[in-house]
């Protein structure tokens, strides 16, 4: 038994749901991480049709319930998708290669330094954290602290310039410190919210350290990218 | 606008650790940082596997709360979803030695329940600083024992019970703490092991092995070494030892069964009765010279009856509104709580038996009145009964109870069984039907068959020296007067050499001093002793074999004890209720400051010929040779035969003590008591448990009272 009763991928995993709940799911979580698949296929060997390529995949896989393939020891979701990636595209570059031999046009001109691997675990990334972010915005909205939240998200992953914190405390009417260490707990909770997230993605926690080990490695080798 | 590589860096990285968020917080100087919702938090008062606790100060309510916040990363999100699901439940616990669980809740993102801050020290810290007296450890292991069986009840294992989970509070009254971290047991009365931690001292073998189950069994053991620490450095006592040995068996399956019967034991041991892994219920025949206090018993019925009345209700609603699961909740607590100030009232203690069989007797009659016909409705107002009793240190009780269903619930079937063992109209079985017929209320008169078999038994069995007794015995021990003095006349006329056969005068033929003067003359002539308790434990032993007991009695008769022990407690009843005569005129005309023996010549050398007689006479009960021996020793004080008698006394006890063992010992007893007399059969069992037949120089019983005659206790208070 899953340990929380229905994340996604814990549904997609237990293999004795009803496959109208576990297609809706796998749709709505690939289509979640659109952009990791999106950029995965941008730095492959067929970039000019990254978009294209993308639909298909995601249509596909919903029509064809490639989830059916995560079977218990298949692990946690990012892995699975970057598989089902991996297959996808060498299929995709079989079929070029006819086209190729055809006559078709060049369809091998490699775009950019990056990997499809370290691409696809960037996008990954900043969809993740996209949601962890509106998950704890929803939970700052329930507890009546929206403006707080709306009010310190600029500087979220930013050190404040002089004076900043002190205008936005003046406007919110409490104390300049107060607001500092309200904007630490924000973090912290952010990053607790980011890790849960992840947690519900994998089957146990040493694949979500794992996981996040991943994707630090990728934020870190590619601070240009946004 | 947000820079999201930066933002998911920041999100990817290692998290920071709540407890370090809260130490950041703690140290600043506005207190405004310091606060959580209507908390400020004060100071930091320690940290645990899986939490930190603060001193907090709520603003709403001004009170100082202890704040325990859950820590570990949102990799635990379901060690926090458990957490919150388990403080809950522990939050319903509702008992005066259980730190209560006030809010559970989450703030900013943070899981925290808060609980009442404890003036006083932990266990812990109070062993580090002085030792505990023997007799305080054994209050503080009923009380905590008690605590935790409650919790049990509500479904709820402790697993990490220890002395710095146990708190005092301002009164100096133990609370057990953590709860909070407490775990909810199936429907099996388990949880699975696996990540559940604890404190290695005071872990049960199971806890080490992650695939194994964990139950209150569990708690048991950890209970058990608490008691075992609290013990370190007195010196051995066996009850004790037992009873911890007991708690620490590797095997579960060996250990008590529930805290409760933990308590039980510790409890037992505290009142100086005999506990049940070393020495169990030894029936004390002495109740029957145990004073009666009237109006106490009265007063202690009534109050029964109010409150047996309210739980009652309660059990009937509660099943009415079976639909609302939760209601149901709220409704077994109320029960739970009203059967609870019902044990409370319950009498307790050195000379409260009749108070006791009084309050049992009222409970019962009560039952039968108002939840006739319904033994599963009985039985669920009983078990609430019998837990409460547990708990409140008064499992003892239970016994009082049992009987009292078996006499008054069992009338029916005793009835039917009076009509079978009569119907065949042989010896044996006449004599069980008049022993098993017997009237045992007060004011309740025999039945017809009953009368018909004690006739039968003195004009077809007049030559049987045990026949015509028992015909005489049932005459003379039955509530109401008896109308038959033929019956004892022809067995003292027949059978004159034994003593007890004088004394069995018929009940209402008030006999003056004198009367009884001359009885006891008569019965120091008779060179034997033997009041036959062997023959009638034998029959009576038999008849109870014979009859299977109804739904309308098992039902009830389940709240109290397992299954496989209704039939034994049934014989172990029938049994104790096997006549023996009355030996209080005998005794009273005895007394060597009464009139009787200032009047009338030779009276005194005949009462004391008589006792030596009693005390010495190998097949007389126990009873007999106890009242020979108080006899003797008011008689002829300070002399050799005092110190004999004294000695008879001790080496009773002592008996007592080490003689009898597990229930199945019983059945053995019962063998022996048949075959050789109650006495050999005392120390027989003393020899099977590989006891000494006699104390050695020095011994002294747990409570030294119960080697005193009667007016000695007295005037010791």
């Amino acid at each position: 038994m899953p340990a929380f009763p229905t994340t996604r991928w814990s549904l997609i995993r237990a293999s004795d749901r009803a496959a109208g709940d576990v297609g809706a799911a796998w749709g709505e979580l690939v289509r979640d991480y659109r952009p990791a698949i999106v950029a995965y296929f941008r730095r492959g060997a067929l970039a000019r049709d990254a978009e294209d390529l993308a639909q298909e995949f995601l249509l596909r896989s919903i029509r064809e319930s490639w989830w059916s393939r995560a079977d218990p020891g298949v692990g946690g979701f990012r892995r699975f998708l970057y598989a089902l990636l991996t297959r996808f595209a060498a299929q995709q570059r079989d079929a070029a290669h006819r086209r190729y031999e055809q006559g078709g046009a060049d369809a091998f001109d490699a775009a950019g330094d990056a990997t499809p691997e370290r691409a696809f675990d960037l996008d990954f990334a900043l969809c993740l954290t996209r949601g962890a972010w509106r998950t704890l915005g929803a939970e700052y909205d329930a507890d009546g602290r929206g403006e707080l939240f709306a009010a310190l998200e600029p500087w979220l992953a930013e050190a404040p310039a002089h004076g900043e914190l002190a205008a936005l405390a003046a406007r919110l009417g409490i104390a300049p410190n107060t607001l500092a260490v309200q904007l630490k707990r924000l973090r912290a909770r952010f990053q607790k919210a980011v890790h849960a997230a992840l947690t519900q993605l994998c089957v146990d926690d040493a694949q979500a350290d794992a996981d996040l080990a991943a994707l630090r490695d990728a934020l870190a080798s590619d601070g240009a990218h946004a | 606008m947000t820079d999201w590589a930066a933002a998911a860096k920041l999100g990817v990285a290692a998290h920071d650790d709540v407890a370090a968020q809260l130490e950041a917080a703690l140290a600043s100087d506005d207190p405004e940082d310091r606060r959580f919702d209507d908390y400020e938090l004060v100071e930091r008062l320690g940290r645990g596997g899986m939490g930190v606790v603060f001193r907090a100060r709520q603003a709403s309510l001004a009170r100082d709360v202890a704040l325990k916040f859950v820590v570990g990363g949102a990799n635990d999100a379901a060690a926090v979803a458990r957490f919150v699901a388990e403080a809950r439940a522990a939050a319903r616990l509702n008992h005066p030695n259980i730190v209560p669980v006030y809010e559970v809740d989450v703030v900013e993102g943070l899981h925290y329940f808060s609980m009442p801050m404890l003036a006083g020290a932990t266990l812990a810290q109070r062993l580090d600083e002085r030792r505990v007296e023997r007799d305080e450890a054994i209050a503080l292991m009923v009380t905590i024992g008690s605590a935790v069986d409650y919790a049990h009840r509500l479904g709820l294992l402790h697993l990490d019970l220890k002395p710095g989970n146990v708190l005092f509070d301002e009164r100096g009254e133990p609370l057990v703490a953590d709860f909070g971290l407490a775990r909810a047991m199936d429907a099996d009365g388990g949880v699975d092991g696996g990540d559940v931690s604890g404190t290695p001292a005071y872990m049960a073998p199971e806890q080490h092995d992650a695939a194994r189950r964990l139950d209150r069994r569990t708690d048991v053991y950890a209970l058990g070494a608490m008691l075992a620490e609290l013990l370190r450095g007195d010196a051995p006592d066996a009850d004790l030892d037992a009873i911890c040995r007991r708690c620490l068996e590797p095997d579960p399956a060996r250990r008590y069964a529930s805290a409760a019967d933990l308590v039980a034991d510790l409890a037992r041991r505290r009142d100086g009765n005999a506990v049940s892994v070393r020495v169990p219920a030894w029936h004390e025949r002495w109740r029957r010279s145990v004073r009666q206090h009237p109006a106490a018993a009265i007063a202690v019925a009534l109050a029964f009856a109010m409150l047996i009345a309210g739980l009652a209700a309660t059990t009937s609603q509660w099943r009415r509104a079976e639909a609302a699961r939760a209601d149901a909740a709220r409704q077994q607590a109320r029960t739970a709580q009203l059967a609870g100030l019902t044990a409370a009232a319950f009498p307790q203690g050195e000379g409260t038996r009749a108070a006791q069989a009084a309050s049992a007797g009222n409970a019962v009659a009560w039952l039968q009145r108002h939840l006739a016909g319904d033994p599963a409705a009985q039985r669920e107002v009983l078990t609430a009964f019998r837990v409460a009793l547990a708990q409140a240190g008064k499992a003892e009780a239970v016994t009082a109870l049992l009987d009292e269903i078996v006499d008054r619930m069992g009338a029916d079937y005793r009835e039917r069984a009076v009509r079978r063992l009569f119907a065949g109209r042989t010896r044996d079985g006449t004599i069980a039907a008049a022993l098993v017929g017997l009237p045992r209320g007060a004011g309740e008169h025999g039945s017809d068959v009953y009368e018909s078999a004690l006739a039968a038994l003195y004009t077809s069995y007049g030559d049987d020296a045990y026949a015509l007794y028992v015909a005489a015995l049932a005459c003379h021990v039955q509530p109401l007067p008896c109308e038959h003095p033929e019956y004892r006349e022809r067995l003292v006329e027949r059978f004159p050499d034994n003593g007890a056969h004088w004394i069995v005068t018929p009940r209402g033929s008030a006999p003056s001093d004198d009367d009884i003067a001359a009885i006891v003359r008569r019965a120091a002539q008779a060179p034997a002793f033997d009041d036959h308790l062997g023959e009638s434990i034998a029959l009576v032993r038999g008849a109870t074999r014979a009859t299977e007991p109804p739904p309308s009695l098992v039902e009830p008769m389940r709240a109290l004890v397992e299954e496989r022990d209704v039939a034994p407690s049934l014989r172990r009843r029938a049994i104790d209720a096997a006549p023996l005569p009355v030996y209080g005129d005998v005794v009273r005309v005895c007394r060597p400051d009464g009139a009787a023996i200032a009047r009338v010549a030779g009276l005194r050398d005949a009462c004391g010929t008589l006792a030596q007689t009693m005390m010495r006479a190998p097949r007389a009960s126990i009873l007999a040779k106890m009242v020979g021996s108080a006899m003797v020793r008011r008689l002829y004080p300070n002399t050799p035969l005092a110190a004999e008698a004294y000695d008879l006394r001790r080496q009773y006890v002592w008996l007592g003590e080490r003689a009898l063992g597990a229930p199945n010992d019983a059945e053995r007893l019962y063998d022996d008591t048949i075959a050789f007399g109650e006495w050999e059969a005392f120390g027989r069992q003393a020899d099977r448990r590989g006891a000494a037949r006699t104390p050695p120089a020095g011994w002294q019983p747990l409570d030294a009272r119960v080697l005193m005659l009667p007016e000695e206790r007295d005037a010791k208070k």
